[in-house]
């Protein structure tokens, strides 16, 4: 059994410690999610901008920044995959660039909105009572609130800006997670295994946040795949409003906006990061449609 | 009906239940009931779906609190909570083996758990040695409960119970779902356990023979009250007092067609 | 009572193979599976994972997709199953075979009144006109022993005891006049005293209408003492077949295995039950 590396254990079946056997679990989704095609795109596509992302000073051939006058609207050569905008600046390198800012939108608001509203969800679901009362009040109120019209408010008042734009969607994002986990925290609040945990003298808090939290998972994380390609969708339209990301920002948005002007003279300017945006929007949807279909419990025998 | 059977808890009691009620709603699920648990012994109670049976074990383990009466341990009355010391020495087997294990967390995280809210030491090893003790191979440890069968999931359950070393096992039909040639098995091991360990069970079923088997004495409830209290002599011999209780004998005898 | 020679059996199926595609490859759940019966109770005995509910459901067609079916035969009364046309497969099932199933709340629609639910049963099988099937509604429910049956035909499937609503599945699956009648685990989710209720009620309306009755369960004795022949099964395979009078001299280490390790009210205190010892060997006979 020693002479088996931990990945090969892994692989085989056989944990030896409680991290592998999760790790297992973990490996064994992405091998369901590997047999769809269409999920399978989807991580390819989520994958693609990560890696982009990461990379990209190495990967784009120009800086996105620098102004080439004489090289102004160039339709797409060899020199310039995507052709130049009314700056001369390279359009290709300027959308491998606008993946940085579409992750950190995506992130921002996974990170804040998400963890906000699992534990919310989650405690109001199992505590019920006020608590619950108050907490789905406090939601309805946040779900009354139009998402871009609270963005224009924030912009107004504090300034247009990614940060703010960000900050709007986040704060309003919530909702949705909240519910999520209040309903599977509803369904397994009276359920023997959490009546077990009572039983020994479990804190509240610690039932909610061993017991019910990793429970939610896998519903929310189909929900919050499925729901980033709104949030890339709203801060495009933000930036392109010219209320979230400023030029000469690259983002995909801020870049739609100049498009917009050049549409009969140069139609690669505001193609090629309308394309980008259709292009993960469409990954983030089949990524969380995939997930959905492997992580619903039904087929976990 | 005949009228309700209250005996009062003699002084040896480890376990006392005074005039205690469960209420839900408009309905009085456990109706002024009285026993008592004696060190040691193995009781059941018997009652069809809605007598009040698993009710009575929530009341003890307070997931149903009481509305009326007292519950005593060890001759102190239990106030609206439970102390550490009462939930190190009174714990509980479900009846469904599939809902009972968090279905998230490999068997080995489900069974430290509750040595970890105590704050209990040499934690693998307890795990290790309580493995070996409901007979289940040490590499069941690092999986999950969909991968184990439903008997073994009982005996995990067991273990989980059995890990805070209580000296009460209370017993929510834990065979029910279970098919009979593994029922036999965990009846087996409870019986053994019982034996090795000195417990003392408070066994709950709808099934006479199963309880004829595990038990010395009985009560029969039925619509939240005990209507009858049986040793095991009582009922293999027939001697019941109550038309109830020798509706319920002649039922678990099985079909007479005519 | 058995078929007299001249008439076929009312179910002949011989070396019946059901496997499940799963991503693991092909799961055999029945493994040449052969018998037949005719207008009789005939109890198959399992526990889970035998293949009993399987072997019913097969007869029905009502397996999953992605489940495969073959067979050297499988006829109803006759007619072969296994080449019919689905449109043809679903007349007989819903004329000519009937299920009742374990849990009556899952089966019976919650959004449909008791009464409606039952004229609907009756007029898929038979083209009569409402009132008429009403009518034969009421009676069918009398017939099952609900008192008040025109109160009960506007009663919805939530307000009904488990007693009643086996009692209403039954009505269901017996207006249309079936010639078999497929009871998987009917009163297993019934109190005891209950549950011998609703056995005698069905043991009258089959001997009444002359239907052939497969009694699937995992509770040995009682099938033996309600029906006229067991079957046994273990693995996806029949392991014994006897008359039920017959099963104290049962053959088959795993039927007396079974039957041993009950726990019976004679018990002696502080004895150990007797549990089966499973043999590999039964899995290949």
């Amino acid at each position: 059994m020693t002479a088996l590396t931990r990945f090969q254990r892994i692989r085989m079946g056989l944990p030896t410690s409680s991290r592998e056997a999760r790790f297992a679990q973990g490996w064994r989704v992405v091998q369901m999610l590997a047999a769809s095609p269409a999920a399978l795109a989807g991580l390819g596509i989520v994958a693609a901008l990560l890696l982009l992302a990461a990379f990209a000073p190495v990967i784009a051939p120009h800086d996105p920044y620098v102004q080439n006058l004489a090289n102004q609207l160039r339709p797409p050569s060899a020199e310039n995959l995507f052709g130049t905008d009314e700056f001369g600046r390279d359009i290709f390198s300027r959308v491998i660039h606008g993946t940085r800012y579409t992750l950190y939108i995506v992130l921002l608001v996974a990170v804040v909105a998400a963890p906000a509203g699992l534990f919310i969800g989650a405690s109001s679901g199992f505590l019920g009572g006020w608590v619950d009362t108050l907490f789905m009040r406090i939601t309805d109120i946040a779900l009354a609130f139009p998402r871009l019209i609270l963005a224009l408010a924030f912009v107004t008042a504090f300034g247009p800006g990614l940060n703010n734009a960000i900050l709007a969607i986040a704060l309003t994002g919530w909702p949705p997670y909240v519910r999520i986990a209040r309903a599977e925290a509803l369904m397994i609040r009276r359920s023997d295994c959490i009546s077990a945990v009572e039983l020994m003298g479990a804190s509240r808090l610690r039932i909610i946040l061993v017991h019910v939290i990793p429970l939610c998972m896998p519903s929310l994380l189909v929900r919050l795949t499925l729901d980033m390609a709104g949030v890339i969708l709203i801060a495009a339209g933000l930036g392109f409003l010219g209320l979230g990301a400023q030029p000469p920002s690259a983002e995909w948005g801020v870049m739609l906006a100049s498009g917009k002007e050049d549409l009969l003279s140069g139609w690669w300017v505001g193609t090629f990061p309308g394309i980008a945006i259709f292009l993960v929007c469409m990954g983030f949807n089949l990524l969380g449609d995939g997930l959905r279909d492997v992580l619903d419990p039904r087929q976990e025998s | 009906m005949a009228d309700p059977v209250n005996r009062p808890a003699g002084p040896e009691a480890i376990l006392e239940l005074a005039d205690v009620s469960v209420r839900f709603g408009t309905l009085l699920a456990v109706d002024r009931v009285s026993f008592g648990l004696y060190r040691g012994e193995s009781l059941g109670v018997v009652g069809e779906s809605g007598s009040g049976k698993s009710t009575v074990l929530r009341a003890i383990s307070n997931l149903s609190p009481i509305c009326s009466g007292e519950i005593r341990h060890r001759g102190v009355p239990l106030g609206r909570g439970r102390t550490r010391a009462f939930r190190r020495a009174v714990q509980m087997v479900f009846q469904d083996p599939y809902g009972s294990l968090h279905p998230r967390q490999t068997i080995e995280r489900q069974l430290s758990e509750p040595l970890r809210i105590l704050g209990l030491g040499d934690r693998h090893d307890r795990i290790l040695s309580m493995m070996e003790k409901v007979r289940l191979p040490s590499t069941f440890l690092y999986r999950f409960p969909h991968q184990l069968s439903g008997g073994q999931r009982q005996r995990v359950a067991i273990a989980r119970a059995l890990l805070l070393e209580p000296e009460i096992l209370l017993l929510d039909e834990p065979t029910s779902a279970l098919d009979v040639s593994v029922q036999a098995e965990v009846l087996n091991l409870l019986m053994d356990l019982r034996e090795r360990d000195g417990l003392t069970y408070l066994f709950v079923s709808h099934d006479l023979a199963v309880v004829g088997a595990l038990c010395d004495r009985l009560l029969i409830m039925r619509g939240g009250q005990i209507v009858e209290e049986l040793t095991r002599d009582m009922l293999q011999s027939g001697n019941v007092r109550t038309d109830y209780a020798r509706a319920l004998l002649t039922a678990s005898k099985g079909y007479r067609p005519g | 009572m058995p078929t007299p020679p001249d008439q076929p059996p009312l179910i002949d199926i011989r070396d019946l193979h059901v496997s499940f595609r799963s991503r693991a490859g092909m799961v055999p759940a029945l493994r040449g599976v052969s018998f037949s019966m005719g207008r009789e109770k005939v109890g198959v005995v399992g526990e889970s994972g035998s293949g009993k509910s399987i072997t019913g459901k097969s007869i029905l067609g009502l397996l999953p997709r992605h489940a495969e079916l073959r067979a050297e035969r499988m006829m109803f009364d006759g007619q072969d199953l296994l080449t019919m046309p689905p449109k043809r497969l679903r007349q007989i099932r819903g004329r000519r075979i009937g299920l009742v199933m374990q849990d009556p709340k899952y089966c019976l629609n919650p959004v449909k009144s008791v009464g409606n639910q039952i004229v609907e049963a009756f007029r898929t099988a038979h083209p009569i006109g409402r009132k008429e099937a009403e009518n034969r509604a009421i009676e069918m429910l009398a017939t099952v022993q609900i008192n008040d049956p025109a109160r009960v035909m506007k009663v919805y499937p939530h307000e009904l005891s488990g007693g009643m609503a086996q009692r209403v599945m039954m009505a269901m699956m017996v207006v249309a006049e079936p010639d078999l009648l497929i009871a998987d685990e009917p009163t297993s989710a019934l109190d005891v005293t209950v549950q011998l209720e609703v056995l005698a009620l069905l043991d009258r309306l089959v001997e009444a209408r002359s239907m052939g009755l497969i009694f699937i369960s995992h509770d040995l004795r009682l099938v033996s003492q309600f029906c006229d022949r067991v079957i046994v099964m273990y693995g996806g395979r029949i392991v014994e077949t006897l008359a039920a009078g017959d099963l104290a001299h049962a053959s088959h280490p795993y039927t007396r295995g079974l039957m041993n390790c009950l726990p019976r009210l004679d018990h002696r205190p502080g004895e150990r039950l007797q549990t089966l010892e499973r043999d590999d060997a039964w899995l290949t006979r």
